[in-house]
């Protein structure tokens, strides 16, 4: 099995920088890290080929004219802030930002049942900010479904700083990475997993995003399925400097008939992830090719 | 093909509803990706229907989970195994 392209896809990640960073971030201060950001971004943007490229083509699409190089700066630098904000959630500082909740009475509704769902996301805003607010606000015990090997420098670096990080995390790529899964909802439990990326060895559905077909996995809708739980929505947008717009929808229910098509629900998802890029278009953060049509 | 081997290659393809047939499975082959091409969901799928057909839940911390899986014949030794000892 080859991993696709965005697995093999080293992170551009000098350790020496990221540590001096994250040692102005914590022991300096926030605003001084935030300042540094801006030759970094400019940094990356020189010296990242073949994201560049990704973001451009991401940037057309979204903006419906060509992108200019302030577009690429604002996309990149909006990658960086969500790292940067991260770096605060991890080690504690979630207090930091402002948080402008929308639908996550649907989310605590299933909770409060004990009704199992299953949440998707993307890789588009901030998913730890909103994993902070679910896990260690509220208390909720909700399972995320990743790929542990990627961008296992910058993870490693996130663990030191939170040790806990890895708890309730699920590794996917395995054969029996959604045995635990099941346990996990037939006991009532929610479990979060992101949809856009695909692996060519999965189930995918070729869906209409942004103007043309690109690939998505069918992943979140079996498992819906299989365990005849409601599908929701998620997204934590960036919304401002320490300002995020969380969002949660029902995207499927498979608990009632008449149950939608698999290529039905993959291709609403699509579809609503269109709409959050469309409405925050620097948001997106899949820098590769991300409608490499290939199989 | 043991009797229970060609038990569970006829679970695996009800199942899952894949297009061949349950006789010509090679016990030896891998049920995970090369081989008969099945991924982790339709692992999950497989795993949710033994524990209906033979009472017992295959869980990941189990040491073997990933040897069980390997093949057939390995699904079928622990089924015989786990449904002796339930």
């Amino acid at each position: 099995m080859t991993a696709p392209h965005w697995l093999r896809q080293r992170e551009r990640s000098n350790t020496f920088w990221i540590n001096t960073i994250v040692w102005i971030a914590l022991h300096v201060g926030r605003p001084v890290a935030r300042a540094l950001l801006y030759p970094i971004t400019a940094y990356f943007l020189v010296f990242s080929g073949t994201a560049r490229a990704a973001s451009r083509q991401y940037l057309a699409r979204v903006l419906t004219r060509p992108p200019r190089t302030r577009d690429l700066f604002r996309h990149y630098h909006t990658f960086a802030q969500t790292l940067l904000d991260r770096l605060f959630v991890y080690a504690g500082r979630a207090s930091l930002f402002r948080l402008d909740v929308r639908g996550f009475e649907l989310l605590e509704g299933f909770i409060a049942t004990g009704q199992p769902c299953l949440l998707v996301g993307a890789h588009y805003g901030s998913v730890d900010l909103l994993r902070t607010l679910a896990v260690v606000d509220k208390g909720l015990s909700i399972r995320a479904l990743m790929y542990p090997e990627n961008a296992s420098r910058i993870m490693s670096l996130f663990r030191r700083i939170n040790p806990s990080l890895s708890d309730g995390i699920i590794a996917l790529g395995r054969p029996d990475t959604f045995i635990d899964v099941a346990a996990f909802l037939e006991a009532g439990g929610c479990v979060a997993l992101l949809g856009d990326r695909s692996m060519r060895d999965e189930k995918r559905v070729a869906c209409e995003f942004l103007g043309s077909p690109a690939w998505f996995p069918e992943a979140p809708a079996r498992l819906a399925r299989l365990f005849r739980v409601p599908l929701l929505l998620f997204a934590c947008t960036h919304s401002g400097d320490a300002e995020y717009a969380v969002h949660f929808e029902l995207l499927a229910d498979f608990r009632a008939e008449p149950l939608p098509t698999n290529a039905e629900v993959v291709q609403q998802y699509a579809r609503r992830l269109e709409d959050l890029c469309r409405g925050s278009p620097y948001n997106w953060f899949n820098f590769y090719d991300f409608w490499d049509g290939s199989t | 093909m043991s009797p229970l081997e060609l038990e569970l290659a006829r679970l695996i393809v009800a199942t899952l509803g894949l297009e061949v047939d349950a006789e010509s499975i090679d016990p030896k082959a891998p049920l995970y990706g090369e081989g008969l091409g099945l991924d982790s969901i339709d692992m999950l799928e497989l795993s949710v229907a033994i524990k209906k057909s033979y009472g017992f839940q295959i869980r990941s911390e189990d040491p073997d989970t990933v040897r069980t899986f390997a093949s057939l014949r390995n699904l079928a030794e622990t089924v015989e195994q786990r449904r002796i000892a339930a």
